[in-house]
């Protein structure tokens, strides 16, 4: 009897041991790190559908046992079920394709139907009444132009504005110069976003008002008022303006000029240069001043070029300026886009839609009007900056240029896969920049 | 069967074998101690927030520990826990990362390790008035992950620990000779941390979100069922009310169950 306790003390370890191991294997079990069997574990932003997930609908008559064999047939696994509507969310086996095996259930007589468990996302639609006309912002298929006739987008070929958006419209506190011909300082999509008279190095002054156009075209794109239910939609939304006037009335205007209007906008603290001009030649003068503001924390981004021609400078100088090449309503290269291994990005430059100084069209017509080129597409890329910059104020400029470079979307990867000289890494995508990557346990 | 329903039988056997000759044993004095081990299990879900109130989610964990320790004739007892446990972070929110990240890749593994002291003070008729502390240690299992999204590979790491300590008064009603219900008013303190690692192309970061219990006392009710001297099961469920970040208040529940053996 006095060796008894000790084999049951025995006996209750060895009982408890046999509870408890399994008990913790299958707890930790559920989530599949990397390099473990099964399907990896990852996620998808900015996917189309749940990964490995179909949605089907048997017809009424099918009983339950019919439809456990048919899904048994076809390697599915019944996850979840919509009751009220007889659908069933089933999983996939490793490495299905989603779109195929869709097709494949729907094939099967006794399936009503089945289709790709898609994802829809919340989004920020602005009041302004011009955003509808802003493919570049929100491409829904929409004309692009005016008159009958007029080409249409592509939907989906656009820098997913309204998804950014959801994340963070940015701060009044962060400031994009708009080193260019000026900005028409009392346009009223724009009058609210000014931070002051900005500076003149045309006529030296402190009066940087717009005798072109180019100027307040760009300052409109990049950061317009924004849900003030008028005019357009600025991709910077709360995003501020400080205008910079280096181009005169023709659109010209000089090394010295441009130098001194980055140099002075750095000074005052902005964040964000946006640089829609180019030079053909090398200039050490703007080479210093981009690095300048650059070691002074600016992201500086610049317009490509429009001549079809090799990448002009400043946009040219790769290791301080985002180069922006630009892209049409279907995601295709604009024609006039400048190329080169210094191209990071592109953004949408054909046809967008934009502010304009208010004696530009005369009287009558709203100031807004559509323009093409690089110059167009840059201050989309400032904008996101902007946001970039208010969201994560932490961040170097050169870390700001490559989460834009990173996000973007190889939107010609069918004929240029990878990084190319016609858009770099790709049209931009605000929501891969800004929303968070959504962190999925692989699925068993 | 599968392996955890054997075990689950083996275990009930082994209960029925051991009850027999400690029912024996139960007429000898009573030793000045007594060993004690057993199994427990708990689960619940816990309000959480982090950075300051930045955001809340639920942390919903399901624990199973062995518990070995001692038992005082006087009744007040202390054991060491050891086992594992599953965390599930869904919710957490990283954005201080170059790309944030939305945490939703559900549970993680965690080793667990702790102790608790249970010490009876006071015995007014029946009643049984005592006090509890419980503190447990957690360090979760790292996890790792890629993402084909971005024009280069992001490569993602997480590893979560944490300290959750329990203590406050308890109430027991003696009166019966088999069943004793509980109850307890108990501060609950939780502090853990789970730390996201991030690296895509020339990019990299690494942010550590700290993260607290949402409400800090709670209270339980529960029952201990005695059907021998050497063998008892407790059970107990347990709220947690707290305040939300948005207004109104959620109530996070849990439940834990224990196996002890007496030797």
């Amino acid at each position: 009897m006095t060796q008894r306790p000790a084999i049951l003390r025995l006996l209750a370890a060895g009982v408890l041991i046999a509870w408890v191991l399994p008990m913790s294997a299958g707890l930790v079990g559920d989530v599949r790190p990397k390099g473990s069997a099964g399907p990896a574990s990852g996620f998808d932003p900015n996917g189309t559908y749940a990964p490995g997930e179909v949605l089907i609908k048997f017809r009424p008559e099918i009983p339950p046992a019919h439809r456990a064999a048919a899904m048994a047939v076809q390697r599915v696994r019944p996850i979840g079920r919509i009751a009220a509507l007889d659908v069933y969310r089933v999983l996939l086996p490793e490495g299905t394709a989603v779109e195929e095996k869709a097709a494949a259930l729907a094939a099967d007589p006794r399936v009503l139907y089945a289709e790709p468990n898609y994802i829809g996302r919340a989004s920020v639609t602005p009041n302004d009444n011009l955003f509808k006309y802003q493919y570049a912002l929100s491409n829904i298929g929409q004309s692009i132009g005016d008159v009958p006739g007029s080409p249409q987008g592509k939907t989906g070929a656009d820098i997913k504005a309204t998804q950014g958006w959801e994340e963070s419209r940015g701060d009044a506190a962060v400031t994009i110069a708009i080193v260019d011909s000026g900005v028409e300082l009392t346009h009223p999509d724009l009058v609210g976003k000014i931070v002051g008279p900005g500076r003149d190095f045309v006529n030296d002054d402190y009066d940087a008002s717009d005798d072109l156009y180019h100027g307040t075209a760009v300052a409109g794109i990049a950061a317009a008022s924004t849900d003030n239910g008028e005019g357009i939609a600025g991709v910077g939304w709360n995003a501020m303006i400080l205008p910079v006037k280096v181009l005169n009335d023709q659109g010209t205007g000089t090394v010295s000029q441009v130098a001194d209007g980055i140099v002075w906008a750095a000074g005052q603290g902005a964040q964000v240069i946006n640089l829609s001009l180019g030079f053909n030649d090398v200039s050490q003068v703007l080479f210093d001043a981009v690095a300048y503001a650059s070691d002074q924390g600016c992201v500086l981004v610049a317009a490509a070029g429009n001549n079809g021609g090799p990448v002009q400078y400043p946009a040219a100088y790769n290791d301080y300026v985002l180069a922006v090449a630009a892209t049409d309503y279907n995601d295709d290269v604009w024609e006039g886009s400048n190329a080169g291994p210094e191209v990071d990005v592109a953004a949408p430059g054909v046809s967008i839609l934009t502010a304009v100084p208010t004696w530009f069209l005369g009287s009558g017509p709203l100031p807004y009007s559509r323009f093409d080129g690089t110059s167009m597409a840059a201050p989309h890329v400032s904008g996101l900056a902007a946001i970039l910059k208010s969201l994560k104020p932490w961040l170097t400029a050169a870390q700001i240029r490559e989460i834009i470079r990173l996000s973007a979307d190889d939107v010609n990867a069918a004929t240029l896969p990878g990084i190319d000289d016609s858009i770099g890494c790709g049209r931009i995508n605000m929501a891969k920049a800004l929303v968070p990557l959504k962190l999925e346990a692989g699925r068993p | 069967m599968p392996l955890r329903a054997r075990s689950i039988a083996v275990l009930i056997l082994g209960a029925a074998v051991l009850a027999g000759p400690a029912a024996a044993a139960a007429q000898e004095p009573a030793p000045f101690y007594r060993i004690h081990a057993g199994i427990e299990a708990e689960a619940g879900s816990r309000m959480v927030v982090w950075d300051k109130d930045a955001g809340s989610s639920f942390l919903k964990s399901i624990r199973g520990r062995i518990r070995f320790g001692l038992e005082l004739s006087g009744g007040a007892s202390f054991s060491l826990l050891a086992g594992g446990g599953a965390e599930n972070w869904n919710g957490l929110i990283f954005r201080h990362l170059p790309f944030s990240v939305d945490y939703e890749a559900g549970s993680r593994g965690a080793i667990v390790l702790g102790a608790e002291m249970e010490v009876p003070l006071f015995r007014p008729g029946d009643w049984e008035i005592g006090a509890a502390v419980q503190a447990l240690f957690s360090l979760g299992l790292k996890g790792e992950w890629t993402s084909e999204a971005l024009q280069q590979p992001a490569r993602l790491s997480g590893r979560a620990s944490g300290t959750a300590v329990r203590l406050g008064p308890t109430l027991a009603y003696r009166g019966f000779e088999t069943f004793t219900p509980t109850a307890s008013v108990f501060y609950d303190g939780l502090w853990s941390s789970f730390t996201m690692e991030e690296t895509i192309g020339s990019l990299s970061g690494s942010e550590k979100k700290k993260i607290n219990g949402r409400g800090s006392v709670g209270a339980s009710l529960g029952m201990i069922i005695e059907p021998s001297a050497s063998f008892r099961l407790k059970a107990e469920g347990f709220l947690i009310p707290g305040k939300k970040l948005e207004g109104g208040w959620n109530l996070s529940p849990g439940a834990a169950a224990r196996m002890e053996f007496l030797f």
